[in-house]
């Protein structure tokens, strides 16, 4: 009974950590469902384009784009999982899609 | 049956001409190589899936200098367009509508044109437009708004920013409510129009240049100032500007000034503005030493849409413009020269809404109303008054320019579309032997 006990905590345990990990945003209407998210170092953020239209992943880490990441197109019903390493503010756009804004801090 | 070219011989012959100007067909903003550039069907910046008519990506995507884009390596973005009609009026015209062209009744290519349309660098794009015009059977320089533009965090506010080099007042504009971009979209050149027009309401397309910077703070607030110079006749003769012969210059420094206030909902978007020009005009013809007419353009304006599925680039859309144009006219030239009042003034008015279903079909209603101080030099008519009043009804069917449409290198809509009036150059009477019915189809593809 306790080796039950034990493994269920260590499986709840671990599911915990998983979604911990991971904050899922959605892209639709030419939008993302946040404007601004908190995350930690080490998270990963999952965007789902839920549009009819090709979207992007730019992530940027100041006011200039030169340095931004480019994590490539995205077509209709696809994700992107974007980890987030490092401590500090980022922003998250659609270089298609000018409007589509998410601020991202990572703690 | 008012002809505009019938009108040339009058004393006051600089102003029809303005209005020619003012009359000329509206372009099409329908860019194929917008939808090439960034990867998105039509739909996704106009309403209706055909230009201009914009919604909120087309308005950012202009906002940012045409330079947003997919990412991925494209031929130059080099576009082409091109429309014909039938134009049929109540009653004919006698001589011919224009020159080469039956009293009634006359099927033309309207315009054919090729545009440079999209990003020439990181944060330089330009939309210029060079047509053919099947009615005056002449090539030239048509639309042009050449751009810079960045984003900054400016005093902690999200700014986008930018400069333009362009050749018409409100060819900048975001919104559809203004002259360059406004409904109709489309119009026939072989039709007759009310001849009373105001400076700002397309008079000035193409016989000026202007240089000027905007910004968009918050994405609530836009703010434009632009300065325009008169082209000079050698100058507008060598771009090909229609009319070629005759026409005003815009003298001194013209300022052009824009505000807007918008919010976007998500479903929802409205807008309300002011615009206006400020501009001493020389007539045709040699003025007294130092006289110009000096006209003051004050604008207000307002938009509305409404998104039924915004997750469907294709979903039905509701929207409206309005806007209202006051002029004061202080005409110390055309009053020596013409015998004209010394001071007249002139107020357009007109709104439009349109109905996009699966932006496919989009039925629009306008109405539109103009009205001054009557002054029979000035504007030419019978009885001294401009005044003008009527409607515009229009539906138009595009058939692609949807995701997972079959044709992805082109579009193409076809209208129909009636003008009636119920008061026409001062008068009721007779006014309705300018109704026009005029079916066209319009093409546009991308190399």
């Amino acid at each position: 009974m306790k080796r039950i006990f034990a493994a269920a905590l260590l499986a709840i345990g671990f599911s915990t950590l998983a979604i911990a990990g991971e904050t899922d945003i959605i892209q639709a209407g030419q939008a993302f469902s946040e404007t601004d998210i908190s995350v930690k170092a080490g998270d990963h953020v999952k965007f789902l384009n839920q549009d009819d239209v090709k979207h992007n992943i730019l992530v940027q880490a100041g006011d200039d784009d030169d340095d931004a990441k480019d994590m490539g197109l995205q077509a209709p019903g696809q994700s992107i999982d974007v980890p987030f390493d490092k401590a500090g503010k980022f922003l998250v756009r659609c270089h298609i899609h000018p409007g589509m804004k998410l601020a991202v801090t990572v703690n | 049956m008012a002809n505009r070219h019938s009108t040339e011989r009058q004393p006051a012959r600089w102003l029809p001409l303005f209005l020619l100007a003012a009359c000329w067909p509206r372009q099409a903003a329908a860019v194929p190589s917008f939808a090439e550039q960034t990867g998105q069907p039509c739909a996704s910046c106009h309403v209706g899936a055909f230009g201009p008519q914009l919604r909120q990506f087309g308005r950012d995507f202009k906002l940012g200098g045409y330079t947003a884009t997919d990412g991925s390596p494209h031929f130059p973005p080099i576009a082409a367009m091109a429309f014909g009609s039938f134009t049929h009026t109540s009653a004919d015209q006698q001589g011919g509508a224009v020159r080469w062209f039956a009293p009634n009744d006359n099927v033309a290519l309207d315009q054919a044109s090729f545009y440079y349309g999209g990003a020439i660098g990181k944060h330089l794009g330009a939309f210029i437009q060079v047509t053919y015009d099947g009615i005056a059977r002449q090539i030239g320089i048509d639309n042009t708004d050449i751009r810079y533009s960045r984003e900054r965090h400016i005093l902690g506010i999200d700014t986008v920013w930018g400069l333009t080099l362009n050749n018409a007042p409100t060819v900048t504009d975001l919104w559809n409510s203004t002259p360059v971009w406004g409904f109709p979209y489309n119009g026939s050149n072989l039709a007759p129009t009310p001849q009373a027009s105001t400076l700002i309401d397309g008079a000035l397309g193409q016989l000026v240049v202007g240089l000027g910077g905007y910004a968009m703070w918050n994405n609530w607030v836009y703010t434009e100032l632009d300065l325009y110079r008169g082209l000079s006749r050698e100058l507008r003769n060598a771009l090909g500007t229609v009319p070629v012969a005759g026409t005003s210059e815009v003298a001194d420094t013209a300022p052009y000034w824009r505000l807007a206030v918008q919010h976007d909902y998500g479903r929802a978007y409205w807008q309300v503005g002011t615009y206006g020009i400020d501009a001493h005009v020389l007539p045709p013809v040699a003025a007294p030493a130092g006289q110009t007419d000096h006209r003051t353009d004050f604008a207000a304006d307002a938009n509305w849409q409404f998104v039924f599925y915004p997750r469907l680039v294709a979903s039905d859309i509701i929207s409206a413009h309005a806007t209202i144009i006051a002029e004061n006219e202080a005409l110390h030239a055309s009053s020596a020269l013409f015998g004209t009042r010394a001071h007249d003034r002139l107020t357009t008015m007109r709104a439009d809404v349109s109905y996009s279903i699966g932006a496919t079909i989009t039925p629009t209603v306008q109405i539109f109303h103009s009205t001054g101080t009557e002054d029979r030099a000035l504007w030419n008519t019978a009885n001294g008054s401009p005044d003008s009043t009527g409607y515009v009804l229009e539906i138009a069917y595009v058939p692609w320019g949807k995701p997972k449409s079959l044709i992805g290198w082109g579009n193409l809509r076809l209208a129909v579309q009636y003008i009636g009036y119920t008061q026409f150059g001062g008068t009721s009477h007779g006014a309705s032997r300018n109704n026009t019915l005029y079916p066209n189809l319009w093409l546009a593809w991308h190399f």
